[in-house]
């Protein structure tokens, strides 16, 4: 607590030579970047060539959010002894919330969301993105897969039939 | 009819997961939809199996039939499964992409000794499953010779596959022992008379050790065990029933 007046920034720079200047904190989000400031403390500007700025500037608010709402939670437990179960529950059911909107994307920025969260190792959004993904997929026929993600038919027919017919109890789900 | 609007867009771009990625997508499927996405292109394909093997979708489901009348010819089967949630209907007949095929079998799940496996039975085949994808179907072993209705199934020792009965009038309590060996279903002795009339895996409790398989009979407590090796029954000795169990 005494620390975060006096809390280092950290400058991240996006692909596209744009800067992001963020606590060490929020940064520390990222595994990645937590391993590099472990290694060497003294590190304080970070090139991210695989990530543009739009998607950086993501990956960053949902850093700040999540550790707000940890800190918030930390906060409270402090002032109370313990953190009040209700409490607790409205607060998670809050950022659950705030993850679904942040979710609220196309499906471009969607798998490169999911391409910076892996890189940078941020558990809790590549859980997220990849669940909005899948629940994408959910209840689809494979054109209509293709057509949401873009994606190009490269099965012929009788592949497709084939694979069909190796699978004799893909089971249809119940109405 | 295909849509080929996306593929004529030469401007679109595509989106292109990393094969781990796609997979780890996949792998947060339900096991209903597995199917679709096996189909949309090789990378899913590949995707689909990949995920199914290093997290296979593994038994026990519920399955459930149900008989809408006593005098109905059609039922349905429905079965549960506890990873996606999902109650699925298990279809009693197949087609793919919409085209009829030629009459299909009809399925009929077995009660087995593991609740791992999926055993169906159908007019000319025993398939055994380990997954509800059939992505690790094990065998597919030519249907035993005697019909059965509702036999119950044990795999002793990786070697054999019995068979017991379930079967009609005088073949009521028929048993046949599949070697995996020599891909051949031989008969073997029947169930003991005591067994009678409570032939049916509705009846039947079924275990296996090392070596032997034993079946008890819930009601009476008959219990009897079969030796695949030599085919013979034996000894059977009725248990005291408790009531309540």
């Amino acid at each position: 607590m005494a620390r975060s007046s006096t809390e280092n920034m950290i400058t991240l720079m996006s692909s596209d030579g744009e800067e992001f200047m963020v606590t060490e904190k929020v940064a520390r989000e990222c595994t990645t970047i937590r391993n590099m400031l472990e290694d060497d403390c003294v590190i304080t500007n970070i090139p991210l060539p695989n990530v543009t700025s739009d998607i950086l500037s993501m990956v960053i608010e949902y850093c700040m959010e999540h550790v707000a709402a940890a800190e918030k939670a930390a906060a409270e437990t402090a002032e109370k002894g313990s953190s009040s179960a209700p409490a607790a529950a409205k607060a998670n059911k809050d950022l659950e919330e705030w993850d679904k909107a942040f979710m609220n994307v196309d499906v471009y920025t969607l798998c490169d969301l999911i391409l910076a969260a892996n890189y940078l190792n941020v558990s809790g959004l590549l859980d997220l993105t990849i669940q909005t993904a899948a629940n994408l997929i959910k209840g689809k026929s494979p054109e209509q897969i293709r057509k949401t993600f873009h994606i190009q038919n490269d099965l012929s027919l009788e592949e497709e039939e084939k694979i069909r017919s190796q699978t004799p109890w893909a089971f249809e789900k119940s109405e | 009819m295909a849509d080929t609007s996306v593929m004529n867009h030469p401007s679109m771009i595509y989106t292109d997961l990393p094969a781990d990625m796609l997979e780890a997508v996949v792998t947060k499927l339900p096991t209903v939809d597995l199917l679709s996405a096996s189909c949309v292109s090789h990378r899913w394909l590949h995707a689909v199996r990949s995920s199914l093997r290093t997290q296979p979708r593994l038994f026990p489901w519920l399955i459930l039939r149900c008989l809408p009348h006593p005098v109905a010819t059609t039922h349905s089967i429905h079965a549960f499964d506890p990873q996606s949630r999902t109650w699925l209907s298990v279809p009693r007949h197949y087609n793919s992409t919409g085209k009829a095929k030629e009459p299909s079998p009809t399925l009929n799940f077995l009660h087995g000794s593991t609740r791992d496996r999926l055993y169906a039975l159908t007019l000319y085949q025993l398939l055994i499953s380990k997954d509800p994808f059939g992505g690790s179907c094990q065998m597919e072993a030519k249907g035993p010779n005697v019909w059965r209705q509702d036999p119950v199934v044990a795999e002793v020792q990786d070697q054999w596959l019995v068979v017991a009965g379930g079967g009609f009038q005088m073949d009521e309590g028929a048993v046949e022992v599949y070697d995996k060996q020599t891909g051949m279903w031989e008969l073997a002795e029947p169930m003991p008379a005591e067994f009678g009339g409570s032939t049916y895996a509705t009846w039947l409790s079924v275990a296996v050790s090392e070596k032997r398989l034993y079946v008890i009979e819930k009601n009476t407590g008959w219990v009897s065990r079969f030796d695949p090796e030599s085919k013979t029954w034996g000894p059977t000795s009725q248990l005291r029933t408790i009531p309540s169990v």
